[in-house]
């Protein structure tokens, strides 16, 4: 008789795998690991690969993870292979100074006596949320040659020119690289990082920048790049006086492009000349598939999007889009997309519609534009609640029939498109379909930060999809610009479905608080990873969605 | 539309449509193998027998319309959930035996969505439950002594609830 004890190792393993590591708590893989021995061989090694950190800001003790990592006579920590340190903190808020002192002090010393218990060549990822890289004591640290993925993100700081020295013992020997996001590093240190940088051109797939000051020194010359800036004129001066990495003739020959980087992100990122800085000869993106653009000022945007990307699929812009030909001519251009994300656009105008309308696989359509520039969170709401942004292309939803979730702003007089494209899984409506629009309105701008919500629902169902409606606004900072959501899914049952829902916002609540960045796109989809990320989900499962469910996060 | 046969482990010759039974990568790559034409000679299945052989049928029968799984799902497939589309779940609910049964078939007949399906139901069996519940549910002995589990209990406290 078949036993889940006949099933092969890799069987086990693919099972196991549905346990997802993310956080810091894992409390299946940990059950599994006291079942038998058989068991414990497997999913000790998953328990350990990755290994999440997280220092909450007025915590005076260390987590429970560092006092049992630097446990005496640990095997288990040659199964580790990724690391992630971060800052837990409620909101986007700039670097507390006076945490400093912990920084240096305790938590440095735990840092640096856990990183030091891995054996050289054991890390294949390191991310840093909110760390202050300077906590690394690089001499002492076990080299890490076989790194694949590198994330460093300092703090916010208020000292805004601040940047931080590279992680001297993340090596990349031999082409290893991934994936690298690089922000407020000081890249241009010395020639020989960006030699080591450029030699990993080929293997990057990954590379997200975000320098708003991103200072390079050589020989006593320091450059500084911001947004605005004359960038051409900068890097000119800078290739002249730093011939050996830009000038000689050798080194023009052997330059190589990011041939086959597939993402890029850029942030607050003054063009893309300046990727010649940290990768000389790096304009040849011809394999990239996403692009992502964020606080990128008119010119640098301009200049962007007149690169070359033959197989881009995925473009997601937000903050700013500039000039609206631009966005046009390059959405005329370019290749099919699957995906199209402008977010906070203030453009003035809508992009015509037929220049969205000719991406017919776009599978996913998130058009969040206003009219104008817009200074504060209530002008936001009120600009994108008026912008029906969306309605203008409604007339060309119906050709684009691989959609699978859409975000617009318009009236939901106009859904009679739902029932023309079957792959439909998801809308997000970005503002509201219903009618007493300045009742609702003035409900939501009086939401503050007390956490409550209000919802509203609409139904229709013609046998195939349950349409449910729900509206929630998110308690946060003013500077912090959220819209409005409101999802639809297909293809469930109604219970199903409410549960869902009540999940989503749920996590969307707990995600935008948790990692300090506001992402309009890294949602959770399903309760059993919401509950690693807060362990007080368990009452959302039981309650129902009332009138204030959330006032506890 | 043609049909083809199949032949379970227990010699039961089930008729199957050729669309239905290429959800199996293997008996997909075998009928291309051999030109297309089994018309009149069964395909030999001799890991599964025909009760088991039937379940697999069923699920390639109602799944015989979906789109091909992405090629590039494999970073995106960590984060999926354990969640399981209704009819798969109550396709799933059968005794252990069979569930074990389905997975082992899924595997050899190489049908990597239902191999999935398979897998996250025995995930959800184990989500939530202590040691001794899981050791219960599966019916597995406990082989470690009590100085072995309380080492592993204290190493991996970090990641209990």
């Amino acid at each position: 008789m078949a036993q889940l004890s006949h099933l092969p190792n890799e069987l086990l393993l693919k099972i196991f795998e549905n346990f997802p590591a993310k956080y810091s708590k894992r409390p299946d893989l940990y059950n599994l690991c006291l079942v038998d021995r058989r068991l414990n061989s497997l999913a000790t090694p998953l328990l350990y690969h990755t290994i999440v950190v997280e220092f909450n800001k007025n915590d005076t003790f260390h987590p429970k993870v560092v006092r049992s990592l630097l446990g005496f006579g640990h095997s288990s920590l040659k199964y580790i292979r990724e690391v992630s340190v971060r800052e837990v903190v409620e909101r986007l808020e700039f670097f507390d100074s006076s945490l400093s002192e912990i920084w240096n002090d305790t938590r440095k010393t735990f840092i640096m006596g856990f990183l030091q218990k891995l054996g050289n060549d054991q890390l294949r990822a390191l991310r840093l949320d909110r760390v202050v890289p300077n906590v690394l004591d690089h001499a002492n640290m076990p080299k890490q040659g076989c790194i694949r993925e590198v994330d460093c993100q300092p703090p916010y700081d208020s000292e805004e020119d601040k940047v931080y020295p590279w992680p001297e013992f993340l090596s990349f020997p031999d082409q290893s690289l991934k994936s690298l996001c690089f922000r407020k590093l000081e890249a241009g240190s010395s020639a020989s990082l960006v030699r080591m940088l450029e030699r990993q051109c080929e293997s990057l797939r990954e590379l997200t920048l975000y320098c708003s000051k991103f200072l390079i020194y050589e020989e006593g010359i320091s450059w500084g790049f911001w947004p605005g800036m004359d960038i051409k004129r900068a890097c000119d001066a800078l290739f002249e006086s730093w011939p050996e990495v830009y000038q000689t003739p050798e080194n023009v020959k052997t330059r190589k492009g990011l041939e086959n980087l597939e993402i890029l992100t850029l942030i607050e990122f003054p063009s893309n000349a300046y990727l010649d800085v940290v990768f000389p000869g790096a304009k040849d993106l011809i394999k990239v598939q996403k692009l992502k653009l964020e606080s990128i000022t008119g010119d640098g945007m301009i200049e962007i999007l007149h690169s070359r990307f033959p197989n881009l699929c995925e473009v997601t812009i937000t903050n700013d889009v500039g000039d609206m030909g631009v966005l046009e001519e390059f959405l005329r251009n370019c290749s099919p997309l699957k995906s199209l994300v402008v977010a906070q656009g203030g453009v003035g105008r809508h992009p015509d519609a037929d220049c969205i309308a000719r991406h017919t696989g776009l599978r996913k359509l998130w058009l969040e534009l206003s009219p104008g520039y817009i200074s504060s969170f209530d002008q936001y709401l009120l600009t994108i609640h008026s912008a029906q942004s969306g309605a203008f292309c409604v007339p060309q939803l119906p050709s684009m029939r691989h959609l699978e979730e859409l975000a617009l702003a318009f009236n939901t007089t106009d859904l009679d498109f739902i029932y023309q494209l079957p792959q439909l899984r998801t809308i997000r409506f970005l503002n509201f379909p219903s009618t007493n629009d300045a009742d609702i309105l003035s409900n939501r701008l009086s939401f503050g930060r007390t956490g409550t919500s209000t919802i509203s629902e609409r139904k229709l169902v013609d046998g195939r999809f349950i349409v449910d409606t729900l509206l929630q606004s998110l308690p946060q900072d003013s500077s912090i610009h959220h819209h409005l959501s409101v999802i639809i899914l297909g293809r469930h049952d109604e219970t199903i479905l409410s549960r869902e829902a009540e999940i989503y916002l749920v996590e969307r609540n707990i995600s935008s608080s948790h990692n300090g960045n506001v992402s309009y796109t890294a949602y959770h989809s399903n309760i059993y990873d919401a509950r690693y990320h807060h362990p007080n989900l368990e009452f959302i499962e039981q309650d129902r969605l009332d009138s204030a469910p959330f006032a506890q996060f | 539309m043609s049909t083809i046969k199949l032949l379970s482990s227990d010699n039961a010759e089930l008729a199957v449509d050729k669309e239905v039974a290429e959800r199996s990568i293997l008996i997909k790559n075998m009928l291309e193998d051999v030109g297309g034409d089994m018309s009149d000679q069964a395909i030999p299945i001799p890991n599964v027998n025909e009760a088991v052989l039937r379940k697999v049928i069923e699920w390639c029968e109602h799944h015989k319309s979906d789109p091909p799984p992405p090629a590039d799902e494999d970073s995106d497939s960590r984060k999926k959930s354990t969640d399981i589309e209704e009819w798969d779940q109550k396709f799933m609910q059968v005794d252990q035996e069979m569930l074990f049964e389905i997975i082992l078939a899924a595997n050899y007949l190489d049908i990597k969505p239902l191999l999935d399906v398979g897998c996250k139901t025995v995930a959800n069996m184990i989500k939530g439950k202590s040691p001794e519940e899981i050791r219960k549910t599966f019916n597995i002995q406990n082989d470690f002594t009590p100085e072995e589990e309380d080492q592993i209990r204290r190493e991996n406290e970090w990641a209990e609830e």
